[in-house]
């Protein structure tokens, strides 16, 4: 099977990425005054062309490599959201990497790098891509997370992450090897000339769900997926990894990994396991609520912001697991996730974002009480803040409410239909809203830090840096979370559209 | 049982062994020997399932190259008796045990449960270098790169974290990472 220029074409946006990391390492080497100042522009404007080729792929649902990637609507809309989040921590990072002395070449490198992982992730059909897409992806955000390697945190939580991070490969792989022993242990495999073929997501939807290699591969590749979103029981890592991350590299990890990892699960969920929902119901229903009920109540006890946000980051993964189980056993639901992940993206980009701004070299901003007063400190930000807590809460008008709007819609619309268990979804409903209510008012806490309570001695001048970058991006953020609150319909009809393609 | 299987039985003691020992020795030294002598084994089961490729790369790669390197990084932090910390409490050691077991039960039963087809017949040179690469560079030729990219950002990243030396001349006056003083 000879490799075509059109399979070439729908890979290019990955290339694109690859490209622009490679372009970032060399101008370390070959710019005489090894200004980093021009590093952004690389990525940013590699990001671009990707999202460029991108976009034209959109409404052509076509797949490249003999099924190794699908570029349909589902890749185009996640990949987008991919990019656009990638472009905004790039942008963020700019004034932080140059104030932590760690501004290199490479650090754009690693982004750009994870970005064109989770590209793969995204697009992947087969089971092989979409192992290699979350490798890649994940490879260079355990380095990113080391990367300010004078601060002991953050190599503890990059060690912490790696590890754990490589025990769950360890799990997903095993599964998927038990996966692909399914498929080739079907009669039917013998008469298939491609190899690559039985990898496919497709051959593993072909196996009666009821054969028990498929159910132990399941098993291990649901353990290995739960790890990398971070759901309960497998959240252990997130408050830590998220602590000592860098702020930009933070926002990354909870935008883009998610993003890429639940598109991938959306589309696993749909078209390798599709009478998982069915038969697992239960199992993924009890994952999903113990997810929100942990993420928001543990939540409420942190002083520190990041840890918080981490918190509210898995109580987020529980959210968006409701779409995922609603969606499983009605497929249309799925645009509902594909929303929430764009709506979610954006909000998190923004919160992580304005956290990387407030920073001091080698010292974040990182204590509620250290956000005390900032409305008179730093007006533009505080509001800004005010807007993301507001989001992630899901106060409307804001993007998070549209988020949760559409993902709880689908499951209470979907309580009273044909499935006997149907009603678990008006429960799951019910514990998203209450842990909704629980989570506002530890997002409350920070917005009346901000206005009502004084800045801490020594604490009252103007912190953080005028830096154009963050303050481009915190702009562009906040605008998105308000028109996607406000506006929400074209992307809620392209995330339809999409999914459409998907189906088809 | 043909002399065939009897390797194969023998291998798979061997790997089992081997593997038991590497998670059960407290030393760092003594897991990676017998890390050594699990991957050896695993080898030696390759060769008997026909992949005398797979098992010739797992001897060099693994036991030869990665091993090696293993060591090197051991010896090189030379850690004392003091270093290596107590002995895990003994209902940690149970909770593992009950863990692995449970998973190796469920996964035995997975396998001898599993309703298999006759697998067909392979050609004669499967498993070859020659079939491996033909392999490779055509049906899975998206796959190879994306490993060598994999591999490039790994290596990438071990050098930002491993230099010993930023040398990055600062653009601005403050010294990288300690500009901060109140």
């Amino acid at each position: 099977m000879p490799v075509s220029a059109h399979d070439l074409f729908l890979l290019s946006p990955i290339l694109i990425l690859l490209a622009g990391a490679a372009l970032a390492v060399m101008a370390d080497l070959f710019t005489p005054t090894r200004d980093a100042g021009l590093l952004p522009f690389i990525s940013l404007g590699s990001l671009a062309a990707a999202a460029f080729v991108l976009a034209g792929l959109w409404g052509r649902p076509e797949s490249a490599f003999g099924g190794a990637l699908r570029v349909d609507g589902v890749a185009v809309f996640a990949g987008l959201t991919v990019v656009a989040a990638t472009a905004l921590s790039v942008l963020m990072s700019a004034s932080y990497t140059r104030a932590a002395g760690v501004d290199f070449g490479e650090y754009h490198a690693l982004m750009l790098t994870a970005g064109s992982g989770a590209l793969l992730l995204t697009q992947a059909g087969d089971l092989m891509s979409a192992f290699l897409g979350i490798e890649v992806l994940s490879i260079p955000v355990y380095c990113l997370v080391a990367i300010t390697r004078d601060r002991e945190k953050s190599v503890e939580a990059a060690v912490k992450y790696f590890i754990l991070g490589a025990f769950a490969t360890g799990f997903l792989l095993f599964g998927v090897a038990l996966l692909y022993g399914a498929v080739i242990s079907q009669p039917t495999a013998a008469s298939t000339s491609a190899q690559a073929a039985l990898l496919s997501l497709e051959s593993v939807g072909r196996v009666p769900f009821d054969n028990p290699l498929l159910l132990a591969g399941l098993g291990m590749f649901l353990i290995g997926t739960g790890f990398k979103i971070g759901a309960v029981p497998f959240h252990g890592w997130v408050p830590d990894a998220y602590e000592g991350a860098p702020a930009p590299v933070t926002g990354f990890m909870a935008a883009v990994v998610k993003v890429a990892a639940f598109t991938f699960l959306l589309r696993a969920g749909m078209v390798a396991f599709p009478s998982l929902g069915a038969t697992w119901g239960a199992v993924l229903f009890l994952i999903a609520a113990a997810t929100m009920i942990v993420g928001n109540v543990f939540a409420l006890a942190q002083t520190n912001l990041k840890r918080l946000l981490a918190y509210s980051s898995i109580g987020h993964t529980g959210y968006v697991l409701v779409g995922v189980i609603v969606s499983s056993e009605n497929p249309s639901s799925g645009s509902s996730v594909l929303f929430y992940l764009a709506a979610y993206a954006v909000t998190t980009v923004g919160s992580f974002g304005l956290i990387s701004l407030l920073a001091r070299p080698g010292d974040e901003l990182e204590t509620i009480s250290s956000f005390s007063g900032l409305a008179a400190r730093r007006p533009g930000a505080a509001a800004a803040m005010t807007l993301f807590m507001a989001s992630l809460a899901g106060i409307p008008p804001t993007a998070g409410f549209m988020g949760k709007f559409v993902v709880f819609r689908e499951a209470i619309e979907h309580a009273s239909g044909p499935s006997p268990d149907a009603s678990r979804f008006l429960w799951l409903a019910v514990i998203g809203i209450g842990t909704s209510m629980i989570a506002a008012y530890y997002y409350l806490k920070i917005v009346v830090a901000m206005y009502m309570k004084p800045a801490e001695k020594g604490e009252e001048h103007p912190v953080g840096a005028d830096a154009w970058g963050a303050g481009l991006a915190l702009t562009l953020t906040a605008a998105g979370t308000l028109l996607l609150g406000v506006f929400p319909q074209p992307v809620i009809e392209w995330s339809a559209r999409a999914l459409a393609e998907l189906l088809n | 049982m043909n002399l065939r299987d009897a390797f194969f039985v023998v291998f798979s003691f061997l790997a089992i062994f081997g593997a038991f020992l590497t998670v059960t020795r407290r030393h760092p030294m003594y897991s990676a020997l017998s890390l050594i002598l699990f991957f050896g084994a695993i080898s030696g089961v390759m060769m008997v399932l026909a992949a005398p490729f797979l098992a010739l790369m797992q001897l060099m790669v693994y036991a030869g190259a990665i091993l090696v390197l293993f060591l090197f990084v051991i010896m090189l932090l030379s850690l004392k008796e003091s270093e290596l910390g107590g002995e895990r409490p003994w209902p940690l050691k149970l909770l593992a045990g009950i863990g692995s077991t449970v998973l190796f039960g469920l996964l035995a039963a997975a396998i001898l449960r599993a309703p298999f087809s006759p697998a067909p017949p392979v050609p004669g040179t499967f498993g070859s270098p020659d079939a491996v690469g033909t392999v490779m560079f055509s049906e899975f030729v998206l796959p190879f790169e994306v490993v060598s990219v994999l591999i490039l950002a790994a290596t990438m990243g071990a050098v930002i974290l491993a230099k010993r030396h930023l040398d990055r001349p600062a653009p601005q006056a403050d010294p990288p990472g300690g500009g901060h003083h109140g």
